[in-house]
């Protein structure tokens, strides 16, 4: 089951989502839904990931809903996809 | 502060409207399915749920003798063997499926400049354990059910509740849902190409590509047999320039595609 952020009423239609299956050759994120369009925001770098769709088409509230509940997401997508973890910059380590 | 509903409406409006849309019409009648056996204007897809109403189409195809390619058809029932032939001739693209976008977002997707990177539907073979979708421009990718591994948690697809939402960027499988891009990185190489001229531009190296399939494919790079973490980390990073070819056969193996394909993703 995907992991769903629970967003307050003002912010319907859109969705905050991490799936079960992911685009896992990138970092780390969750996918921002409304209606036709996605943006992801990365859950290391605490950015927006992609320069199109505009970010600035997402509202600060989600953004600020997404910051609030930052380590439950963290923990959701850990959960998911232990082989690529928030936390562990594989990387960087080697 | 930016205003959550004034965003997406400029948004959804920039995004609707192209020029190349195409029109869904269910077809629900005899008539209907007689017309869509000779209309010629390419951008109506006919959706054909009703197994009689697809016979329908293909008698009249036979009758009428049209030979001009007309628009797209979607088949939501069985199609026997011996109907694909003429469907195939006449129309532009056929696409069989057991579940598709709901009505109005077939609409919404159809009228988009992206409708490629979406899915409008597929179907299932349990005996093959494949699933076939449907692209929004009607180019189809099969793929194995092990594209949808289990989470770390233990959610598992259940292929037998199969459908597309999301105006085509999601696929659900019961209570699993995957994003539609994870399966298009593996199977659409054109997809691929433009992430790799987007997203991904600045990291475009060979052994870029190897660190996002591995990544993928949730492997560590201790899971190589016979090559050592640290020579998969040097050529991940680039810092192996010319690595052996018997090296790049056993990651392109462990990988599952051909050393050929490695770079393109």
């Amino acid at each position: 089951m995907p992991f769903e952020l629970a967003l307050p009423d003002s912010c319907k239609p859109w969705k905050v989502k991490i799936f079960d299956n992911e685009l896992l050759c990138e970092e780390p994120h969750v996918t921002i839904v409304f209606k036709t369009t996605r943006w992801r925001y990365s859950l290391r770098s605490r950015k927006m990931l992609d320069k199109q769709p505009d970010p600035k088409g997402v509202g600060d509230e989600i953004l600020a809903e997404i910051r609030a509940k930052h380590d439950v997401l963290c923990r959701e997508w850990d959960a998911r996809f232990p082989t690529n973890p928030v936390t562990s910059a594989e990387e960087e380590r080697s | 502060m930016n205003s959550v509903s004034e965003t997406s409406a400029s948004t959804y409006s920039r995004r609707v409207g192209h020029a190349g849309a195409l029109t869904p019409i269910w077809v629900s009648s005899q008539e209907q399915a007689a017309e869509a056996a000779v209309s010629e204007d390419k951008h109506i897809v006919w959706i054909v749920k009703k197994p009689h109403l697809v016979d329908r189409v293909a008698y009249e195809i036979a009758t009428v003798k049209t030979y001009k390619k007309g628009g797209y058809l979607v088949l939501l029932a069985n199609a026997r063997p011996a109907i694909i032939p003429p469907l195939e001739r006449r129309f532009t693209a056929v696409a069989f499926a057991s579940s598709v976008l709901p009505a109005e977002e077939l609409q919404e997707v159809w009228s988009l400049p992206d409708r490629g990177e979406r899915f409008i539907g597929g179907i299932v073979d349990e005996s093959s354990t494949t699933l076939t979708l449907w692209r929004g421009n009607f180019e189809s990718v099969t793929v194995p059910f092990g594209a949808f591994p289990p989470t770390g948690n233990g959610i598992r697809p259940d292929f037998k509740r199969f459908s597309v939402i999301e105006y085509g960027q999601t696929l659900k499988f019961g209570e699993y849902e995957s994003d539609s891009e994870a399966i298009l990185f593996e199977f659409a190489a054109d997809f691929r190409r433009k992430l790799k001229q987007t997203r991904f531009a600045e990291d475009q190296g060979l052994g870029a590509s190897i660190r996002r399939l591995r990544r993928q494919r949730r492997l560590s790079r201790n899971e190589f047999v016979n090559i050592d973490a640290k020579t998969i980390a040097r050529i991940e990073q680039g810092k192996s320039k010319n690595p052996r070819a018997a090296t790049l056969e056993t990651i392109a193996r462990v990988l599952g595609v051909q050393k050929k394909e490695l770079a393109s993703y």
